[in-house]
């Protein structure tokens, strides 16, 4: 039974160390009781797979948020406090910052959001998981990217009059450590995911809204078209708040399109 | 009684069990089945898995001892398991008190 136990375990998935453990244990209930019945093999790798899965999925949406939580806020308090641009920074760099922060923080609230919503499920869906662990990732990927400028910052060579380095190299050093500490987190996620069939929840479910996913996405790109397009009107300037308006509205539904999938944010089934 | 009736509340009682001292997996069996006078008599297999996510999500702990020669995993309670387990008794109670006063 152990031996063909241990052979289901590696079909669904789970690690050889993971393994070895369960093979142990199993061999000392025997031990204890040989006349013991553990039940079907097929059955409980499948239970060692959801149930593990499910766990590792909910911990990586947890740990990448907390581990991202102090770097976004080191972040912010230096571009807000620490620093006066002097000249425009070249466009590779801009480009990974712009786009780092914002896939950081938009996939870590997203997934510590899913992970909590989700938080009593013992068992979740194949699909479900790899949204939650597909978040989690991106976070780390943005958190990751912000690190490049980051580090140009610190060192002096990026354009930005630096009032405090120290700030910046503790910013670095955060987000270092929190991108490594959230990629070991979605590793194991990724490696062990539950095997059981369902849906995925959306955008609307995060929020705990009861409304389709592209209305909320259409609705909040035109609140951020409109209060660009106030903001050039009170500067005076509506025909380029109309302008800059409309290009944030688009690029708002764009990333929703772009994003829809990988972060969940439309409905998924299998 | 059948293990689907047990759903939802089988992390509350492992959490009970292992409160009452760190144990291995079958002794953790083998007290459900005692402390409940035989009425949860579960597939014996099926308490690992549950064992295994609970550690995962931080309630319990474990570590490996020698006992008859052979290596053993023992669970104990974390401090967030004893708060989780707080947390399950105080549900069950709400949620028995108004099933005894539906039923009653």
């Amino acid at each position: 039974m152990i031996d063909e136990l241990d052979r289901e375990l590696r079909a669904a998935g789970v690690p050889a160390r993971r393994r070895r453990r369960i093979r142990l244990e199993f061999e000392d209930h025997l031990a204890c009781d040989p006349s013991a019945d553990l039940g079907d093999p097929g059955a409980l790798a499948r239970q060692f797979a959801d149930e593990l899965g499910t766990a590792y999925a909910r911990r990586a949406g947890f740990a990448v948020f907390v581990a991202l939580a102090p770097f976004g806020m080191l972040t912010i308090a230096l571009f807000l406090f620490a620093s006066v641009r002097v000249s425009y920074p070249p466009l590779a760099l801009t480009l990974a910052l712009v786009v780092g922060v914002q896939l950081a923080f938009v996939g870590g609230a997203l997934a510590a959001l899913r992970a909590w919503r989700l938080r009593r499920l013992v068992v979740m869906p194949a699909v479900e998981a790899g949204v939650l662990v597909r978040r989690a990732g991106l976070a780390v990927v943005g958190a990751a990217l912000t690190t490049v400028p980051l580090g140009y910052l610190a060192s002096g060579f990026y354009p930005f009059l630096l009032t405090s380095r120290p700030l910046a190299w503790v910013t670095l050093a955060t987000g270092t450590a929190a991108a490594l500490l959230g990629s070991a987190a979605v590793v194991r996620a990724w490696r062990l995911r539950p095997i059981a069939d369902g849906e995925a929840h959306d955008l609307s479910f995060d929020l705990g809204l009861n409304v389709d996913p592209w209305r909320l996405a259409l609705g909040t790109a035109g609140a951020v078209a409109l209060c660009i397009t106030l903001a050039g009107v009170v500067q005076s300037d509506p025909i380029d708040g109309l302008a800059r308006g409309l290009a944030d509205g688009s690029l708002c539904l764009a990333g929703f399109a772009l994003f829809g999938r990988p972060l969940g944010l439309r409905r998924q089934v299998p | 009684m059948k293990a689907e009736a047990l759903k939802g509340h089988l992390d509350g009682l492992i959490l009970a069990v292992v409160a009452s001292g760190p144990a291995h997996g079958y002794a953790v069996i083998d007290a459900l089945k005692q402390r409940s006078g035989g009425v949860f008599d579960l597939p014996e297999g099926t308490i690992y898995p549950a064992l295994h996510r609970l550690e995962a999500e931080g309630l319990l702990a474990s570590a490996w001892e020698s006992a008859s020669g052979r290596r053993r995993r023992v669970y104990r309670l974390t401090r967030s398991g004893r708060a989780a387990l707080g947390q399950r008794r105080g549900d069950w109670q709400l949620f028995s008190q108004a099933v005894e006063e539906v039923l009653a």
